[in-house]
């Protein structure tokens, strides 16, 4: 009897003090909840509203959308594959359709073991609703407070919206990894189809990402992420949703990655230098949340065939520097092309690999030119000088006294003296010695101004050797001022936008055409010419031997200790530079040999670019200004011809030079030097 | 009032626990959770009750932020486009290029047409329009038929203008500089007050009498170039009393000024001669030795 009312006793005890806890516990949780409820974030209504932020697009010149920034696209749940639906209930929360917020006897199970297990991490808690409250409005620091916040939002979204709309606004929003946010960018990154569309197998490893993107990302980690996919499969059989032959099937299947979209970046450097200059213009809530239309100066086509030309050539580079495959580093290389007649920026290439370096070499790159300085050196000496192209100087040694610096004696690339030489071969042949006595005449401040007036935007120093292109430059200078001399003088300032459009179509930007004569026609004609004979019998007449057969102009270009090879060139409708060299000072050298030129490799990945790019142009030649006319000089007195050959016909036809001369100009006229 | 005492039977003890007050207590209790368990009552009543606050809750968490991102994107080209619109309901509205000139801000711009663009272009005086695109230019450029629309860009200084073809290329620029646009177009105003007054006419204030007969002793086609627009000054009330030479050419130009009394107010009127016209007229008013400058 004793042991009976003792037990009654304690019976009595515990009941009553059950009840006083509970009631202390709601009381409590009441009052928690009073005062959070100040503090907790407003639901946006209808829900489907917090994924609708409206997308930036980028279009080609040639129509085609390049990218699009900062919006989703929410898709209706008819539109996305039930097998993902399916997937993502049975991994997240099967009790998706019974709950109203949360699962309590997960919960309950969830807080014991948190007050049991200090340290031990609450797995597998939170229902869809509460991972959507937290995705909506919470960070991701572990708090308790936090997740009674986030316990509260779920009542109140499950309160407010059905369980399609919770659902619609999950599957929506959920993040992916790799950039994806919301299964139909999910499904086109890692798959390159429709969240429609999405088969047992994928809708099943994309359903086990959002756990932990990084970790089952699996474009690094492809077996993890098809480990996490049996056991999205394992319980999409346990739930009753796909058959045990179904599962096997799936399991089976290695699901094929879409490789073009391997993570959140823009995989061109042409668009982030875009990206860039948009939000310098407009701010990041414009380019990445206004919803805009951008038409950019980029044509798909050339920035495919500039892709490929410069990933052909690296290879044949790497082949003749006998560079074995995975050795680094590997040269690197970078192609501008440029629309002369406006400045539209038509392909921009900054490196061989975008997803291995995305530094833009193309725009970021500052490397010395060489010889490819020399056309704005010739260009001020004819100037200058009233000099052309038949105008003679003598190619020899030469040593110039410099104030306060050691006597500067360039010599020639091929260690050779020509003696009495016409200008025009003179840079057919890249001729130092004759550059050094051009620049001692007319001064280096006089080169640096024509360069700048190109467009040349660069500190120049102002020395002898800038003659020689010794002042660094990027590529994207470089086509911009030789687009200067393709288009007769006329500057256009480089662009990348032709356009910018609001969500509705009200244009924002526009981008006008306007020129300004920044040299004169004639002479610049003249420079042309010379340049043209440059790749039809010079440095670059390597793209005439593969077969490049249009009218051209353009200049090679390759420094001393051959760390940079370039070649920038021109036709009358579009003007490209290629550079290639390495990251890091380092020579272009095929083991044993001498250098590698600028003719040798970079005018070929030029040439290989141009016939691609220029396949559906017809022919045109370079517009003869009319002042100009043409004589025929030999080729080492510069006289006329017929002067030469006393009046009869030359007897050595192949020698002679066509020179265009402008109206106050005769051949046999200029000093020599 | 009976103390609690212990049962001293097991009967009574049954009793006691199966009273009606511990039932009711231990069914409520058991009500509450299965129906709690059963229809989430607490859920649903937790989330009427922020439901019904939702609206005093602060606009926070990461989906607001996008949401203000948006908002102020939104902000940013509502005011660029409103912007615009005004600047081309400015420039449609323009009955100037000073007008045109001052209504553009810079970094703004619109487009106008070539009508409007004409009816601007005539409305200025000819050595201004002339200075600004000759006129033949101007006809080329409309009659070409290459020319899509007319471009206003603000400047600092007041205006760039773009003949533009569907291209968007410019194939002519115009620079209009506001201060000029609006001294040319006062130029042609009336001045109320005397010619003694505007110090741009000081030494080539003449009688009006001497000044017409040195005028009239000119030939015919001269005179035209000097007169160039009449109707103003017949226009104009009251007694011709003097009249002035301005004392610079612009684009071949001179301004010539004309004062009229009229109860006792006098007004300057403007014209605009041929500079060659103005100095052969000039030279017939030095050559006589009674048509001296009045001193003032």
């Amino acid at each position: 009897m004793q042991f009976l009312t003792i037990l009654i006793r304690f019976s009595r005890f515990i009941f009553y003090s059950a009840i006083l806890l509970c009631s202390i516990v709601l009381l409590s949780i009441s009052t928690l909840i009073f005062f959070a409820a100040k503090d907790l974030p407003k639901l946006p209504a209808p829900l489907s509203r917090i994924i609708e932020t409206p997308k930036t697009e980028i279009y080609a010149a040639t129509g085609e959308r390049l990218i699009t920034l900062g919006g989703r696209e929410p898709v209706p749940l008819s539109r996305i594959s039930p097998h993902f639906i399916n997937a993502v209930l049975a991994v997240e929360d099967h009790m998706f359709w019974e709950h109203r917020g949360i699962n309590k006897l997960r919960t309950l199970k969830a807080l014991y073991v948190t007050l049991t297990n200090r340290g031990k991490r609450i797995e597998g808690a939170s229902t869809i609703t509460q991972q959507l409250a937290k995705n909506l409005f919470f960070s991701f620091e572990r708090t308790y407070l936090r997740k009674f916040k986030e316990m509260l939002i779920a009542f109140q979204i499950e309160y407010s919206s059905t369980k399609e709309e919770i659902l619609h606004a999950y599957l929506n929003q959920i993040a992916f990894g790799a950039g994806a946010q919301g299964v139909e960018k999910a499904a086109q990154v890692f798959f390159g189809k429709s969240a429609a569309d999405l088969t047992i197998a994928e809708a099943s490893l994309l359903a086990g990402l959002p756990k932990s993107p990084t970790n089952y990302n699996p474009y690094r980690h492809y077996d993890r992420a098809l480990k996490r996919r049996e056991v999205v499969i394992a319980r999409m059989q346990d739930a009753g949703y796909i058959t045990p032959k179904e599962a096997q099937e799936a399991l089976k299947i290695e699901p094929k990655l879409h490789l073009e979209h391997a993570d959140a970046r823009t995989g061109s450097y042409f668009l982030d230098a875009l990206i860039n200059e948009l939000v310098e213009q407009y701010g990041n809530d414009v380019v990445f949340h206004g919803g805009i239309k951008v038409t950019a100066t980029v044509d798909s086509n050339l920035q495919y065939a500039a892709d490929q030309a410069l990933k052909n050539g690296l290879a044949r580079l790497d082949t003749l520097m006998q560079i074995p495959i995975d050795a680094e580093p590997r040269p690197q290389g970078a192609i501008v092309a440029i629309d002369p007649a406006s400045g539209a920026i038509k392909a921009m290439i900054g490196g061989r690999d975008y997803y291995n370096s995305e530094y833009n070499r193309a725009m970021s790159s500052r490397r010395q030119p060489g010889s490819g300085f020399k056309p704005f050196l010739y260009y001020t000496a004819f100037e200058k000088l009233n000099f052309n192209g038949a105008s003679v100087m003598v190619d020899s040694p030469i040593s110039i006294d410099v104030v306060g610096s050691p006597k500067w004696e360039p010599r020639n690339f091929d260690n050779s003296y020509r003696g009495q030489i016409i200008l025009k071969n003179a840079l057919t042949d890249s001729v130092n010695t004759i550059a050094a006595r051009l620049v001692e005449k007319i001064g280096p401040r006089a080169i640096i101004d024509t360069a700048k007036l190109c467009g040349i935007k660069s500190r120049l120093d102002d020395v002898l050797s800038v003659a020689l292109g010794t002042s660094e430059v990027t590529p994207f200078e470089m086509a911009s001022a030789y687009s200067t001399f393709a288009s007769g003088g006329v500057r256009h300032e480089p662009f990348m936008i032709w356009r910018v459009e609001d969500a509705f179509g009200r244009i924002i930007y526009e981008h006008l055409v306007r020129g300004r004569k920044v040299l004169d026609p004639e002479i610049t004609y003249q420079v042309v010419d010379m340049m043209k004979s440059v790749i039809d019998n010079g440095s670059g007449r390597s793209i005439r031997e593969i077969g490049f057969t249009r009218p051209a102009a353009g200049k090679t270009g390759t420094t001393d200790s051959y760390n940079d090879a370039w070649f920038t060139g021109f036709t009358p409708t579009l003007c490209t530079a290629i550079w290639t060299g390495f990251d890091r000072i380092k020579k272009l050298k095929i083991p044993n040999q001498p250098g590698i030129t600028g003719g040798k490799i970079a005018a070929t990945i030029w040439a290989e670019f141009m016939a691609e790019a220029m396949k559906n142009e017809p022919i045109r030649d370079f517009p003869i200004p009319d002042g100009i006319r043409f004589e025929k000089a030999d080729p080492i007195s510069g006289c006329s011809v017929a002067a030469v050959s006393g009046g009869g016909e030359s007897k050595d036809v192949s020698r002679v030079v066509n020179i265009p001369l402008r109206k106050n100009q005769k051949l046999c006229s200029s000093p020599k030097y | 009032m009976n103390l609690w005492y212990e049962p001293t039977k097991p009967s009574e003890w049954l009793r006691r626990i199966f009273s009606f007050s511990n039932l009711f207590i231990f069914l409520m209790a058991a009500t509450l959770i299965i129906s709690e368990l059963r229809f989430d009552w607490c859920e649903l009543m937790v989330g009427r009750y922020l439901s019904s606050l939702n609206d005093l809750r602060p606009e926070t968490g990461a989906v607001w932020k996008a949401g203000e991102q948006s908002s102020r994107a939104h902000t940013f080209l509502k005011n660029i486009i409103e912007e615009r619109k005004n600047a081309a309901r400015y420039a449609q509205e323009s009955t100037s290029f000073a007008e045109l000139a001052s209504g553009i801000l810079p970094g703004q711009w619109a487009n106008i047409d070539k009508e409007h663009f004409k009816r601007l272009y005539l409305a200025i005086p000819p050595a201004a329009a002339a200075e600004m695109i000759q006129p033949v230019e101007l006809i080329w450029l409309f009659s070409s038929g290459s020319i899509t629309r007319i471009f206003c860009e603000g400047k600092p200084y007041g205006l760039e203008i773009f003949f533009l073809n569907s291209e968007n290329r410019a194939f002519h620029q115009i620079t209009l500089n506001r201060a000029k646009m609006e001294k040319i177009e006062k130029s042609d105003s009336i001045f109320k007050g005397s010619l003694e007054d505007i110090s741009e006419f000081n030494g080539r204030i003449y009688e009006a009498e001497d000044f017409f007969k040195a005028l009239l002793k000119l030939p015919q086609d001269i005179v035209a170039d000097l007169i160039t627009n009449p109707q103003k000054l017949l226009n104009q009330k009251g007694v011709l009393i003097k009249a002035g030479i301005w004392n610079e050419a612009v684009s071949g130009y001179i301004k010539l000024g004309f004062e009229f009394k009229d109860n006792g107010n006098s007004v300057v009127l403007f014209i605009r001669a041929r500079e060659w016209a103005v100095w052969r007229l000039t030279s017939n008013l030095t050559d006589s030795s009674n048509q001296k400058p009045i001193k003032n």
